[in-house]
Parts: C-alpha cells; sequence; structure tokens
C-alpha cells in the first residue's frame, strides 16, 4: 500500500448501540485492521461540536465518517465537505456548538486543526433502535463503503 | 385554535418539539413540550451480565456518560453487595468533579451564558460561544478550551478512556493514583479553581450588575414555587457523588430525606398521552397536574434545586458565594437556613457555584494523602440480585435500578435520568413564559422565541438520555397556524 504522509486522523462519529447510527464506528474499526500506517490515527467519537473538534487537533488531514438520513436510498455514499456537515447525524453537539463553531473557537485558542476536513457518509434506515447490529441495507453496503473511504484516502495524497 | 410550532428546540441535546396553542384572542391557552423516544432500551439490556452496564449505559449518549458510569458502578456495588475501599470511592470522587468542572463550563459559555453575555434579544447567529469570545475577549476562548482539556486528561488518566469511562468496577476502580499523577491533578484542580472564580466575576460583573437582567431574573416570568430534590451529605450540604436525598417543600422545610434505594416509595411517573416520557412526582403528595406549591406533587432537581435543598456548601470558597447568591436575590434565612430561591433563572448562577465547590473539592480529594493507596478494590463474593445506585447529575438526580437472577445475569432494569425529573417544571416554565410573552395575536419575533427557549435552557436539559435519543443538527422552525391550522407565518433557523 502507498505510503501515507500527511499525519492523518480518522474519526468514526456515532453511538454503538443504536443500530444504523453505529455504522461510523464500525467502518473506522474495520479500517483500523486492514490500514497499517504510523501517520493514520483511528479513533471513536460519540458526539459532535467541541469534543469532535478537539480530537482533531495536531493532525494535517482529518477523515470523519458518520451515518446521515438525508431521505435517500439506503446505503448510498455521500462525500461533505466541511461547510456541508449540518447535514450529517453526529457532527452537531448541542450541548456545545456546531463543528463550524467549534474549530473557529478552537482556532481562536491557538489550536493547531487541519486545514484539510472531510466527511463520509452513509444514508442509514433505522437510528432509532437500540441494538449492536447495522439493519441489512446498510451492512451490506459497508463493504464498498470502506473501498471508497480506503481510496480517496490514498487519492488525498497524490 | 390557534397553534405555534417550535420544533426541534435548539441548543437542546437530543430531539424536542414546542407546541403553543392560541385561542381566539391570540393569547396562550396551552403549551405542550412532546419528547420522542428511542425503542427498547430495557429490551437491549435485560439477558447482559450486571458488570456490563457500566459501559453500556455510559453509551446512552455522549453528554454525561461520566454520571451514567457512576451511577451504575454503585448499582453494582449494591448488587453484588460490595463496600468499596476509601481510595476507591476518593478516586470516583476526584473523577466525577473534573468531569463536573468540564460540564458546568460547557454549559455556561456555550448555552446558558450568551442568553446574558450577549443579549436574550441578540440574533441567534451571535447569541453563542463566539459571540461570547467577541463580547469578554479572545482570552476567554483559549481559558475555556484548556479548561475541558485539563479535565478531560483527568478523565482519560483515570477513567481508562477518554469520554466513557471504563475504569470503574463493582466493589472500586481499576485504576490507582500515582505520586507523580496526583501532583498533576493538584495543579490542575488549582487552576480549575482560579477559572471557577474567574467565572463567577464574569457573572457578577456582565449580569448581575445589569439591572435589566436582574430584573429579568427576579422577575414572575421564570418563577415557580415547587418541591426540590437533590442529594446531601451527613451535615445537610450539597454532595453530587453520595449521600441521602433530601426534598425540601416551596417554603424550605424538610419535606423528607430518603436512602436512594428506597426511590420507588417516593418517586412515581405520571404518563400523559402526547409525549413518551414520564412526568416523575413525589408519590406522597400525589400527581395534580402541572401546577405549583405545596399541594402539588411537582419537583424540580437542579443545581438551584441542590442548592435549595441543602444548608450549604462544603467548601469554603463555594459557601462563600453560596450566602452571596442567597443574600443577594432576597431569601432569609430561618431556623438557620436560607428559604428557597424560586427564580428558575438563578440556576445559571447556582450552576457556578457548583463549578467552584467542584473544583475546591477535587483539590481536598487530590491532596488527601489516601488517594495514592493501591487499595482500590474489594472483590465482590456474592450477587444480591437487586443493585440501586443513584449520583447528582450535572442535570438532577440520577438513578440506576437493576434486577439480576442467581448468576448476576440482568431480568429488569429501571433509570430515571436527570432530566426526567424536571420534566413537569420545564413544561410548566415554558407554559409561563409563553403566556407572558405571546398575548393578543401579536406577532412572535426572534427575541420572544429565544426568551421562552430561555425558560427550559436553564434546566440544562439532555433528553439524550432521557429519551435515548440522539443528537443530530438541529434547525428551529417556529409555525404559526390560524385556527383552521393553515400556516399564517413561519419562522425558522439554523
Amino acid at each position: 500500500m502507498q505510503e501515507i504522509k500527511k499525519k492523518t486522523i480518522i474519526i468514526g462519529l456515532g453511538n454503538p448501540i443504536v443500530s444504523d447510527d453505529g455504522v461510523g464506528i464500525k467502518a473506522v474499526r474495520i479500517l483500523s485492521e486492514t490500514i497499517k500506517d504510523d501517520a493514520i490515527t483511528f479513533k471513536e467519537i460519540y458526539i459532535g461540536g467541541m469534543q469532535l473538534m478537539e480530537a482533531m487537533v495536531g493532525y494535517d488531514r482529518a477523515l470523519i465518517i458518520d451515518a446521515i438520513a438525508a431521505g435517500g436510498v439506503v446505503g448510498s455514499f455521500y462525500e461533505l465537505a466541511l461547510s456541508d456537515i449540518s447535514r450529517s447525524r453526529n457532527s452537531y453537539s448541542s450541548h456545545d456548538t456546531d463543528l463550524l463553531s467549534a474549530i473557529d473557537l478552537g482556532r481562536m485558542a491557538g489550536l493547531l486543526l487541519p486545514n484539510d476536513i472531510k466527511f463520509w457518509a452513509i444514508e442509514v434506515k433505522d437510528v432509532i433502535t437500540f441494538s449492536e447490529g447495522l439493519t441489512e441495507e446498510v451492512q451490506n453496503a459497508l463493504p464498498d463503503f470502506i473501498k471508497v473511504i480506503a481510496q480517496d484516502l490514498l487519492d488525498g495524497e497524490i | 385554535m390557534n397553534k405555534i410550532t417550535i420544533e426541534p428546540i435548539t441548543r437542546l441535546e437530543g430531539h424536542g418539539k414546542i407546541e403553543i396553542f392560541l385561542d381566539e384572542k391570540g393569547n396562550v391557552a396551552n403549551t405542550y413540550f412532546q419528547v420522542p423516544e428511542l425503542r427498547g432500551f430495557e429490551q437491549f439490556c435485560v439477558g447482559r451480565l450486571a458488570e456490563d452496564m457500566p459501559v453500556i449505559t455510559n453509551r446512552i449518549c455522549g453528554v454525561c456518560p461520566e454520571a451514567h458510569h457512576m451511577a451504575s458502578v454503585k448499582a453494582l456495588d449494591d448488587l453484588f453487595g460490595v463496600v468499596p475501599p476509601p481510595a476507591a470511592v476518593k478516586i470516583r470522587e476526584l473523577i466525577y468533579m473534573a468531569f463536573y468542572v468540564t460540564d458546568h463550563t460547557t454549559h455556561f459559555y456555550a448555552l446558558g451564558g450568551p442568553d446574558f453575555i450577549i443579549g436574550p434579544e441578540a440574533p441567534p447567529a451571535e447569541r453563542n460561544i463566539l459571540g461570547v469570545i467577541k463580547k469578554v475577549g479572545l482570552d476567554i476562548a483559549k481559558q475555556v478550551i484548556d479548561c475541558r482539556a485539563r479535565n478531560h486528561h483527568i478523565l482519560e488518566l483515570l477513567g481508562g478512556r477518554g469520554i466513557h469511562l471504563v475504569a470503574g468496577v463493582p466493589g472500586g476502580w481499576s485504576r490507582a493514583v500515582s505520586v507523580d499523577e496526583r501532583r498533576q491533578i493538584e495543579d490542575i484542580a488549582r487552576k480549575n479553581i482560579d477559572f471557577a472564580l474567574f467565572t463567577l466575576k464574569i457573572f457578577s460583573d456582565i449580569v448581575l450588575k445589569n439591572s435589566a437582567y436582574l430584573d429579568l431574573i427576579t422577575s414572575d416570568i421564570y418563577l415557580h414555587k415547587t418541591y426540590y430534590m437533590g442529594t446531601v451529605d451527613d451535615k445537610n450540604r450539597v454532595n453530587f457523588y453520595d449521600g441521602l436525598v433530601r426534598v425540601v417543600d416551596p417554603e424550605g422545610k424538610e419535606f423528607v430525606k430518603y436512602h436512594p434505594k428506597e426511590y420507588a416509595s417516593h418517586i412515581a411517573e405520571h404518563v400523559e398521552p402526547w409525549t413518551y416520557l414520564k412526568f416523575p412526582y413525589l408519590k406522597n403528595i400525589g400527581w395534580k397536574g402541572f401546577e405549583d406549591g405545596i399541594n402539588s406533587g411537582v419537583y424540580c432537581a437542579t443545581p438551584l434545586s441542590r442548592l435549595n435543598v441543602s444548608d450549604g456548601m462544603a467548601t469554603q470558597l463555594a459557601q462563600e458565594h453560596y450566602e452571596q447568591f442567597y443574600e443577594t436575590l432576597g431569601s432569609k434565612k430561618i431556623n438557620g437556613r436560607y428559604q428557597p430561591v424560586h427564580y428558575r433563572l438563578a440556576t445559571h448562577w447556582a450552576r457556578l457555584v457548583e463549578l467552584l465547590y467542584a473544583a475546591e473539592h477535587m483539590l481536598e480529594l487530590a491532596i488527601d494523602p489516601e488517594i495514592t493507596s493501591d487499595h482500590i478494590r474489594n472483590i465482590p463474593k456474592e450477587i444480591k440480585g437487586v443493585g440501586i445506585g443513584s449520583v447528582e447529575a450535572p442535570r438532577g438526580t440520577l438513578t440506576h435500578h437493576y434486577i439480576s437472577d442467581t448468576r448476576g445475569v440482568l431480568t429488569k432494569i429501571n433509570l430515571i435520568v436527570g432530566t426526567t425529573n424536571n420534566y413537569a417544571p420545564m413544561s410548566m416554565s415554558i407554559k409561563r413564559a409563553a403566556q407572558k410573552f405571546i398575548y393578543n395575536g401579536q406577532i412572535v419575533t426572534e427575541g420572544l422565541l429565544n426568551k421562552i427557549e430561555m425558560a427550559f435552557r436553564l434546566y440544562d436539559p439532555c433528553l439524550s438520555c432521557a429519551t435515548h435519543t440522539l443528537p443530530g443538527k438541529m434547525p428551529m422552525e417556529v409555525t404559526i397556524r390560524d385556527k383552521d391550522c393553515n400556516i399564517i407565518r413561519t419562522l425558522a433557523r439554523d
């Protein structure tokens, strides 16, 4: 595999015990087992806003994997820029602030935050039932979702 | 009947919706604070090993997992009939104080404070933590970030993992504190005290010295005379981790003081058909509707409640600010203790008194020689089958109740979470504010709506665990409908 040069954090976002809401967590766990590179850190985060911002401090690049309920076909993938994050499920914390404001706050405080922040999200079906498993549709889409993210990770180096 | 809908509520963890119904004259006839619920948490837990619960329940939401972790390990202490060694209790408390400092700081600077520091009528785009920095100064950004970082460091260091702790076990804690770590923690605690005092000064300078804000706090718009609940120590002082649950009536007289294990004898839950969340009330008074007063079983469990049920704070500086709180708000002492403050907006100030207490108590624990003991666990030797544990979550008294079979496999669970305690008072506060601000069919402005939102924001509600729902991006939409339910005006913000 091509060597990654940028110091990168890949964050799985969501709640691992509420069905498809945990898809970001599951994706990052699989990626951490398949991609071995000293420049990459894998992390699970369970809430957005300031905690999500604080997790990205010190990295050149951040890739955040989350669930999305955008009304599309279940299992569809979305590549989102930072300006699109209001559409992902867990990037916002109503207990503090949205991620954009949190990043502004962090930069004001002198934190070194990545200029390159991107989201990958997958359309989900059930985010209201307590379960450690994904729905069949999302589970079936997960392998291709992970392949796309892994390829994007390499493409971002070129 | 006309209807105004506020959905979902901004800056409120989890999903909720407020519906305001107007009468023919355009006055508020009624309000409904509706909460949906996710499916199947009890079924999810039944059949699991009881000792898994501290890790499972702290995933209910990302806001106060530390509170769930502590209530859960205390329930397991009880279920397995084991008493943790003193050092383990102190480590638990120490980590809990670090959590409180972070949580109360975040609420003040990001959620509650902007209404006062920026102003309740300011546009929402400015009424946030960035607006606070613009008003107070850039240095505050660094201070807030530093405060969160140093306390998260403690959570990660002693909790085994940041955010969702894993170190709590029945009978103790699985991670001792080294001598070097104790020094670090002592330094952090001292910085926390300075930061808490700095924050109280901001509150004093910007809020208390502004007569308009003080008038708003002490107006009858945000006033309710209910019972109050909170945990107290053996000297009736505020305690977040352990003690007896004390309830005082609206005049401040002790109504009952009970062990958390007896909660079912004192708390019952009322059901309304228009919401999934239940309304806890005092069983021995009874449910009399959404009413204030000594004859209504409605109670409140918040930072303000904790101060109202107590005879004082257990640390010196917090006690000084506690006295200033009651003296400034005109409370008289009867039989040696202050009468309750009923101004619900004063909850923001009470939260800062608690912030200072948490910081001071952290220092007490950090300099306690026993904190570095390596005797941090007593191994359980029995399974009693029933375990109840309780702590004061930042948002109210949190109770975990587990029942297991003889193998320790769960057969039933019940949780009463902090925000749930306050569901009835929140509903009452929303109705009162709506009635005060919307009348005679006047146009509802953004500023008026924010003043209604302030009525529940002061409770620092977290519907994530109250309903087991999850946060997402929550734009606010207000729809005003005529008597035939046709939309005549819509207000929305991102």
